[in-house]
């Protein structure tokens, strides 16, 4: 089976029409992502990372350049890009359970194994017993689990995650970036993750990339050699600290410390 | 005493219930005390008691019960009238900027005018039949009805939305299994609340040729001089308001046991 999720960025572009002129937020921009790698994307606050995002996610049409997914241009939200976002998106209306399958209506057709699969990922979450449970009834936290579980169960080619940990404490944190690498690896699913956390990024990627201030651009672009599985310690380790303050020193440069 | 005046906090239901039958509790002992000691010109203000008796009259004879169920019959139809036009159209002038666009300015136009304006068209249109009743009704209740349960829509977030996009559901169907779902609530809230404003038009729309109607027997009142079946009259409405309010309430908490704590 050939890996599918490469994708092609070429000068990619985009401006926002404010009221008193326009502002550009991502700056023309060249990016080749490779099928089932893992990318995570740092870059001061309000540089262009979402708006990068929710391009290759088709929310947001670029002014300029183009996405190419496996060879096909992106045009529009797909099936084969599946985002998560900072908030859960979880719909009300439906139990932990109904959220994960209700989407899943669109990759299975058999109930059964719907249900199946959506109660697989809850347990790796950590919420087969809040199965029957509505959104309202969960923490924060525990919400922003059932939509990892949704995204992960839905397995699209391209996984699209804007600070989906930022909410999380701690230990919850580690273990969902312990269980979203388990996946990954089974799956082979391409990875964009934002992050302001570079422990996190570097922890989590094949590849780091960071961005300017805005207008966006790719000002370096680090591969992450450290060996995986990767176990909590590689955080002390030598190699880990040296990608670290690398990543540390543009950042401070770009905010203008 | 200070423990339940906090922000927000809430009261324990059985306080709760005590505090507004306390205060309809007082209001009640006034006014007996100002009628029953002669303070008042009863011919302003009749006394309980004047009131109890025109109900048992008007029980008596049937009208009381006749004119109820004209009324709530003209209220239900006129409502419903409104709702079933308003959730359609609200709905897609909520989803699609389209169709705000195109009929924002004319409702936000009509909203404003007085419904007694529309009196005499709406006879001149509909003649005295019960047709013209109903469009008084539909007039006064569809304007605001349409604009709020676009509200209720407008209230699904965005990310919801493009969550769902990005799953692979289409406009068409995020509108049916994604927005709908989500403001079902909502939109129960406002057909409670419009409904309290359709009995608010009653008297208007019972005021021209109407022969029976609570609506009607108090402008006859007016005209007689009978200050006590006016108060029947309102205390009726006021009841049956306040009911179908309650049904509408516990109907939502069945309904959507999720909604609790959901933003609509
Ligand atoms: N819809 C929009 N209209 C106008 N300006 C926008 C819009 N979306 C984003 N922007 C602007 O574009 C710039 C980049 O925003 P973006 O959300 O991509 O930043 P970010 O890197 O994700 O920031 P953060 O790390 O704080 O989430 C910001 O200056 C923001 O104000
Ligand atoms: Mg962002």
């Amino acid at each position: 089976m050939s890996k599918a999720g490469r994708l092609i960025l070429t000068s990619l572009r985009k401006r926002f029409r404010l009221a008193d002129g326009v502002m550009e937020a991502v700056a023309p921009l060249s990016l080749t992502i490779e099928a089932g790698q893992f990318v995570a994307l740092v870059g001061p606050s309000g540089c262009g990372k979402s708006t990068l995002l929710r391009m290759v996610a088709g929310l947001e049409q670029p002014d300029e350049g183009r996405i190419l997914l496996d060879g096909r241009p992106v045009t529009g939200p797909g099936p084969e890009r599946v985002m998560l976002f900072q908030s859960p998106a979880l719909y009300p209306w439906l139990t932990t359970l109904g959220n994960v399958t209700f989407v899943l209506t669109k990759r299975i057709a058999d109930r059964a194994a719907r249900e199946a699969l959506a109660r697989r990922y809850l347990r790796e979450v950590g919420l087969a017993a809040f199965e029957a449970a509505y959104p309202a009834q969960l923490s924060g936290g525990m919400q922003q689990r059932v939509a990892l579980a949704r995204a992960l169960a839905f397995g699209p080619e391209v996984l699209l995650m804007d600070e989906p940990f930022g909410a999380l404490d701690a230990q919850t944190r580690s273990l969902m970036q312990e269980l979203l690498l388990r996946v990954w690896r089974e799956n082979r699913t391409t990875v964009l993750f934002v992050t302001h956390d570079v422990d996190e990024a570097i922890f989590l990627a094949d590849r780091v990339l960071v961005m300017s201030a805005r207008p966006g651009r790719i000002i370096d672009d680090l591969p992450v050699p450290l060996p995986r599985p990767r176990s909590l310690d590689v955080q002390m380790e030598a190699d880990f600290l040296a990608l670290k303050r690398r990543v540390l020193t543009w950042i401070r440069r770009e905010i203008g410390l | 005493m200070r423990q339940w005046l906090r922000l927000r906090r809430p009261l324990p239901p059985h306080l709760a219930t005590l505090l507004g039958a306390t205060f309809l509790g007082a209001l009640f002992v006034a006014w007996a005390a100002a009628t029953g000691s002669g303070a008042v010109n009863p011919l302003f203000l009749p006394a309980p008691g004047a009131i109890v008796h025109a109900a048992i009259e008007g029980l008596r004879d049937g009208t009381l019960l006749d004119d109820t169920r004209i009324s709530l019959i003209r209220i239900t139809v006129g409502w419903l009238l409104s709702t079933v036009a308003a959730i359609p159209i609200g709905t897609l002038m909520g989803s699609y900027p389209f169709f705000n666009a195109l009929l924002e300015p004319f409702v936000g136009f009509i909203r404003y005018l007085p419904v007694p304006a529309f009196v005499p068209l709406s006879i001149l249109w509909f003649g005295v039949d019960e047709r013209q009743k109903l469009v008084l009704l539909f007039i006064g209740t569809f304007f605001q009805e349409v604009l709020m349960i676009a509200d209720n829509v407008r209230a699904v977030p965005q990310p919801l939305l493009e969550s769902s996009a990005t799953f692979g559901f289409g406009d068409r169907e995020i509108l049916r299994r994604v927005i709908v779902p989500y403001a079902l609530p909502g939109m129960m809230d406002t057909m409670r609340i419009t409904l309290g404003w359709t009995w608010t038009y009653l008297v208007l729309a019972e005021e021209v040729a109407a022969t029976r109607g609570l609506g009607h027997t108090i402008m006859l009142a007016q005209r007689y001089l009978a200050p006590e079946r006016i108060l029947l009259g309102i205390f009726v409405i006021g009841l049956l308001g306040m009911v179908s309010d309650l049904l509408f309430q516990a109907l939502t908490r069945k309904l959507f046991p999720w909604a609790r704590g959901v933003r609509r």
